[in-house]
């Protein structure tokens, strides 16, 4: 193993594997014998304990989020034991943020990557959805427009928008649409959430610039029941049931997410109150309500097949059903309100996977995903007022008019469907143990069509816009002796789109646009044990992203196209390392931290052409170098503490920028540091669980979380008069956590409380935040194994 | 055994405590004064673009840059000197607008009171204390809303509804205004029309001006002449330039560079002599026969009846031109001689983003233009009666979007 172990007389060795419910190895659970003597297992879950007295022991296994286990041994003298301990979940450990650096991971393969993982499951019993819990990692900052459901920009070091790619069990998230999207979907429906930062492996098959996120669902085995409710401050509802049955004689399976969400998100904001006679700005605020800005959203999935047969592992059809309601409260700045503007989308979405080990051949694996999104998206704004905040409107018509056609901001009912279809597939072969080859391979057609009832004959609106992506990926996986871990990898990119044109001005002549573009891109990632408790890991991508349809041939209403759009792509670094002495069997600690450098070129950027056209262009490098780091504490299954902290520096290394004329001109913001994006911000978890574990009085549990954000400049540091300059204040935020659960987990009762001390808190520019919120969790789990 | 594994940990706080240390350049904090005052939008990508409002006593050397000074804006903005107050608008639907003065110090700082208004396509002062501004819709609704804005007490004094298809008077397109005056207590507003978002006409080849009345603004005509296009170009608000003695002179582009619609009609110059509501049929001023086939993009009226004027250096207008502005040259124009003099010393350079009408401004027989084109952003003087111009100081940003003197 590890370390050389002197074998004495009189004393035994003890050694084995710890898994997980599901049969994966379990690194970090602790293994004790009696009081004093114990370890922690490593990554692939193995653990040995040398010199132990000969004679009976008993043996404890415990890690966060499982059952504790107990074994009794009977050791003889020189006797190498080999005891393999498989772990139940358990629901005790509840409102905690467990944050295990590399607890939970999929498959050896993955360990070389700048991962986090973090697992859902212990969050299961708290009122938040994937964003919320993202937040609260370390290098990702998301930067919400409003409450629930609002419009969000998730950045991770310092990339951000369509340079992040998600996934919801490896599947690209891109073509779900609006109705089924990070900021609507509940925690309950994912187990775990991967995170990839900067080097993204080839099973996940997308051009991601900057990293991934994988949520990975309850898509398990396994019968199971999950119901939970929860309500809060501004009528904020979320209902969550997802369940699972297998028919274990025939292998037949049925699974289910149901979701719905609705906030009426009508928060207090401090604001002035525009005069609608006068339009007079008063220089003092008020108090008062969001008043249009519901959201409700619902979502049924369901997939059914087979698993466990001769012919697939797993086949599974399904379906993906959702619907969005979202009401528009104001503009990029709070000095524009709306208060009638909304948007409606759907989501039909039918799904098929397949998966297979020992497909054809021996050590051959095989899996096929493929999915259609059918869904539209309309913009609905169809009424002429202007508002303010005091929710006051006045029709913008003659007072003696009492309607007219007309919209707050643009007149529509434009209704439009991407028509987006996916496949992708995965092939791995073990050469020889060590050994591993896979390939990836994911097709995505993306057709755009829309019509607007108000303007039936704008022909902008009738012709497709398709968009063909390819990607390749190949790689190549060495383990050596539980120690090393490497990987290789190569992409392979190609973009075909096709866009109708035409001159300006009722020019007749429409044109088809035909524009394709291949490129490449390549990395290692490498992870070493120097100790049983030290590894390191490095890793290197020369990732690239492929400009989307939008970018490439425009919107067809003010984005013009740019058919010589090159793909943005950058060189990212990354070294860490991750240390987990044992200091005794009780107290563990974890602590990593990742050092990062971006070296970004032809960044893809939309850019003011005349008056009110925009255009995607590639200019501007970045660079970004800086670290992210977690401790955490854990005192037995009672008591952990952590704290996690992101320090970037992002700036603009692009010394020369064209002009209009394409003239390169010496900019004044060379090697300023990028504006508008958090560069310093940090999180402190704490939880505390007050009732012991077998009284027969279930589980008390506590949670705390602090959040804080250094402040930035909205625009350009060095450009202007500091005292003119705007800037967006530091934030300290505090949330609380109480849950009980009775023995077994199968009742959960949970108080959440946001933002504490009613903190003002901003996102995007001074775009004003929820105040002390409250919710209340109700959870009914059950689970047959 | 154990205290080997904490060096790293120890290695990692120290790199933290480094990395901790850099920081973001030093930033030089200029305070300048100066009467010229130059609205410039910054480098940067278009969420980023901001403009910086920045002071000068000396356009003719140097450099005008907003690096540590200028007044920050919340966008790229357009901006309106009304007396001596300077207003920055921005191009958001609708959003806040504030004042700037010169203080007793001679520095330009922010005054007490906002106001709200959605984009004002046209505009202009009325006098010292009041203008005029316009929204204009382009999704097919029916009123445009104008709004007569108070400087002194920073509010709107009057939001008036303008029937757009009213003025088009033929059912299925509207009309865009693009300027606004007040004359003779009767309110002139040129337009051009269109039936969609796209700015798509059949309406191309004739002049409109809407006449309305004040205050109340009823439509009470609309002057129409088909010798040349619609009158100037989009949001240019220099359609007409009144002089000394009242009369206007009008002119239309028709260039597509421009952004102007095609049209089958020549680039001119018209007359509404002072007291009349009627294009005067014994002027016009041909531009294209006078320069031998070239349009014209903007013009800045400068006095005495005379005008600096951009004209465009080739005369056939492709597609791949709209919008651009590209290769003007400037030219002294003389409306009552109908001559046209090329202005010497200064470069081809772009009229887009709104011509001379924001980035230029006229001091005495002089005006201060910026010009833009592949070499950077520089100031030039142009004297009006020589017709020469001198290359001055340099800008460091995108574009300059207003260009105003102003006194304490």
């Amino acid at each position: 193993m590890l370390l050389c172990n002197f074998i004495f007389a009189q004393t035994a060795v003890l050694k084995g594997k710890v898994l997980d419910d599901e049969g994966l190895p379990f690194p970090g659970a602790t293994v004790k014998i009696g009081s004093k003597t114990g370890t922690v297992t490593n990554a692939d879950g193995l653990f040995e304990l040398a010199k132990i007295p000969v004679g009976k022991h008993i043996v404890t296994v415990y890690a966060l989020g499982m059952e504790e286990q107990k074994h009794e041994v009977n050791l003889k003298a020189n006797e190498v034991r080999v005891l393999n301990i498989r772990f139940k979940a358990s629901n005790k450990d509840l409102g905690t943020v467990s944050i295990e650096g590399k607890s939970n991971l999929q498959q050896v393969k993955e360990q070389p990557y700048h991962v986090t993982a973090i697992n859902a499951k212990a969050l299961h019993n708290t009122s938040q959805d994937i964003n919320q819990v993202l937040n609260k990692s370390a290098g990702i900052r998301i930067r919400e427009e409003g409450g629930l459901g609002s419009s969000f920009n998730f950045s991770m070091n310092g990339f951000s928008g369509k340079q992040v790619r998600f996934f919801l069990d490896g599947v690209p998230m891109d073509n779900f649409g609006s109705a089924l999207s990070l900021n609507n979907i509940p925690i309950n429906l994912a187990e775990r959430i991967e995170i990839y930062k900067g080097v993204v492996p080839i099973w996940l098959g997308a051009d991601a610039l900057g990293g991934a996120v994988n949520i990975v669902s309850n898509g398990k085995a396994r019968d199971f029941l999950d119901v939970s409710y929860s309500y809060g401050s501004f009528n904020t509802h979320r209902l969550a049931v997802s369940g699972a049955y297998t028919n274990k004689k025939n292998g037949l399976t049925i699974s289910t997410n149901i979701f719905k969400n609705h906030s009426d998100n009508n928060y207090w904001v401090d604001v002035p109150i525009t005069n609608l006679y006068t339009n007079q700005v008063p220089n003092t605020t008020e108090h008062v309500r969001r008043f249009h800005d519901q959201y409700s959203s619902e979502s049924v999935q369901l997939e059914g097949g087979v698993i466990g047969k001769k012919y697939a592992d797993r086949m599974l059809v399904g379906i993906i059903l959702a619907k969005n309601y979202k009401e528009i409260q104001t503009g990029a700045q709070m000095s524009t309100v709306f208060g009638s503007w909304h948007q409606n989308s759907n989501t039909i979405m039918p799904t098929f996977k397949y998966q297979k080990r020992d497909f054809l051949i021996k050590g051959l694996s095989f899996n096929a995903f493929g999915s259609i999104n059918l869904g539209a998206t309309q913009n609905v704004d169809t009424v002429a007022r202007t508002y303010n905040w005091a929710g006051e409107s006045r029709l913008k018509a003659p007072d003696s008019v009492s309607y007219i056609a007309g919209g707050e901001s643009s007149w529509s009912l434009y209704k439009f469907k991407n028509n987006t279809a996916t496949a992708t597939s995965n092939l791995s072969y073990r050469i020889a143990p060590g050994h591993t080859i896979g390939m990836n391979y994911v097709f995505s057609n993306f057709n755009r069509t829309g019509f607007d009832p108000l303007f039936p004959r704008d022909s902008t609106n009738l012709l497709p816009q398709v968009l063909r992506k390819q990607i390749v990926g190949i790689g190549y996986n060495f383990d050596f002796r539980d120690r090393l871990s490497v990987s290789v990898f190569a992409k392979y990119y190609h973009n075909q789109a096709e866009a109708w044109a035409r001159g300006p001005y009722s020019d007749p002549s429409w044109k088809q646009n035909k524009n394709s573009i291949d490129t490449t891109g390549y990395g290692i990632a490498a992870a070493y044990f120097i100790f049983k408790d030290l590894q390191i890991k490095g890793s290197y991508e020369l990732a690239c992203r492929m400009p989307d349809g939008e970018e490439l041939f425009g919107d067809g209403v003010n984005q013009i196209a740019n058919k010589s759009l090159k793909p943005e792509n950058s060189n990212n670094y990354n070294i860490g390392f991750v240390y987990s002495p044992v200091i005794s069997t009780d107290h563990r600690i974890i602590l990593e931290a990742n050092f990062l450098a971006r070296k970004a070129a032809d960044f893809i950027r939309v850019d003011v052409s005349g008056e009110q056209r925009t255009q995607s262009v590639n200019v501007r490098g970045v660079k970004n170098s800086g670290f992210d780091a977690y401790v955490k504490y854990i005192w037995k299954d009672r008591f952990n503490i952590g704290a996690n902290i992101t320090y970037q520096t992002l700036y603009n290394s692009t010394q020369f920028e064209p002009n209009q004329f394409g003239t390169q001109i010496l900019s004044a913001v060379y090697l300023d540091r990028i504006p508008n994006i958090p560069y310093l911000f940090g999180n402190v978890d704490l939880g505390l669980r007050i009732s012991p574990n077998h009284s027969g009085w279930g589980n008390l549990s506590t949670n705390y979380n602090f959040s804080y954000v250094e402040e930035f400049y909205l625009k350009w540091p060095s450009l202007g008069d500091p005292s003119t300059k705007s800037v967006i204040p530091l934030q300290l935020s505090h949330d609380l956590s109480i849950s009980y659960s009775t023995i077994g987990g199968r009742y959960n009762l949970t108080l959440d409380c946001k933002n504490l001390t009613n903190a003002k808190l901003y996102d995007n520019f001074a775009l004003q935040k929820a105040g002390r919120a409250f919710y209340f969790k109700v959870r009914y789990f059950l689970s047959n194994k | 055994m154990k205290k080997r594994t904490f060096l790293p940990v120890l290695l990692a706080f120290g790199a933290m405590t480094t990395f901790s240390s850099c920081d973001k350049k030093e930033e030089e904090v200029v305070t300048v004064t100066g009467s010229y005052v130059l609205a410039v939008t910054a480098d940067g990508s278009s969420s980023e673009a901001t403009d910086y409002i920045l002071q000068s006593s000396d356009l003719m050397s140097g450099e005008i840059s907003p690096v540590g000074q200028g007044i920050e804006q919340k966008s790229y903005r357009m901006y309106e000197l009304v007396g001596k107050t300077l207003l920055s608008i921005t191009y958001q639907n609708p959003n806040t607008v504030p004042g700037y003065v010169m203080n007793a110090e001679g520095k330009l700082v922010q005054k007490t009171g906002q106001f709200s208004v959605n984009r004002l396509h046209a505009r202009n002062p009325i006098d010292q204390n009041t203008m005029f501004g316009m929204t204009v819709p382009r999704d097919g609704s029916r009123y445009a809303t104008l709004y007569e804005i108070d400087v002194n007490s920073m509010t709107v004094l009057m939001q008036k509804q303008i029937d757009v298809f009213e003025a088009a008077g033929n059912g299925v397109e509207w009309a865009y205004f693009n300027d606004i005056r007040k004359v003779d207590n009767k309110i002139f507003i040129p337009f051009f029309q269109i039936k969609n978002n796209l700015f798509e006409s059949a309406y191309t080849d004739t002049a409109y001006i809407a006449v309305y009345s004040y205050p109340d603004f009823k439509l009470e005509k609309v002057m129409k002449d088909a010798r040349t296009g619609t009158l100037a170009v989009y949001a240019s608000n220099d359609a007409m330039s009144v002089t000394e003695n009242g009369d206007i002179y009008a002119y239309s582009s028709t260039a597509l560079s421009s952004g102007v619609q095609p049209s089958t009609k020549p680039s001119g110059i018209l007359r509404i002599k002072k007291g009349t509501t009627e294009f005067d049929q014994n002027y016009f001023m041909n531009i294209e026969e006078i320069t031998g086939g070239y349009k014209l993009n903007s013009i800045k009226y400068v006095g005495n009846g005379k005008a600096l004027a951009q004209i465009y250096s080739f005369k056939t207008h492709e597609k791949t031109d709209l919008w651009t502005g590209r290769d003007c040259k400037l030219a002294v124009i003389d409306f009552v001689a109908k001559s046209v003099t090329y202005v010497s010393g200064v470069p081809l350079h772009t009229g887009s983003g709104g011509g001379l009408k924001y980035k230029s401004l006229v001091e005495g027989d002089n005006v201060y233009a910026q010009i833009s084109n592949a070499e950077g952003i520089y100031i030039y003087r142009i004297n009006i009666n020589s017709a020469t111009g001198t290359k001055g100081a340099h800008v460091q940003g995108k574009a300059v979007m207003g260009m105003y003197k102003m006194d304490i």
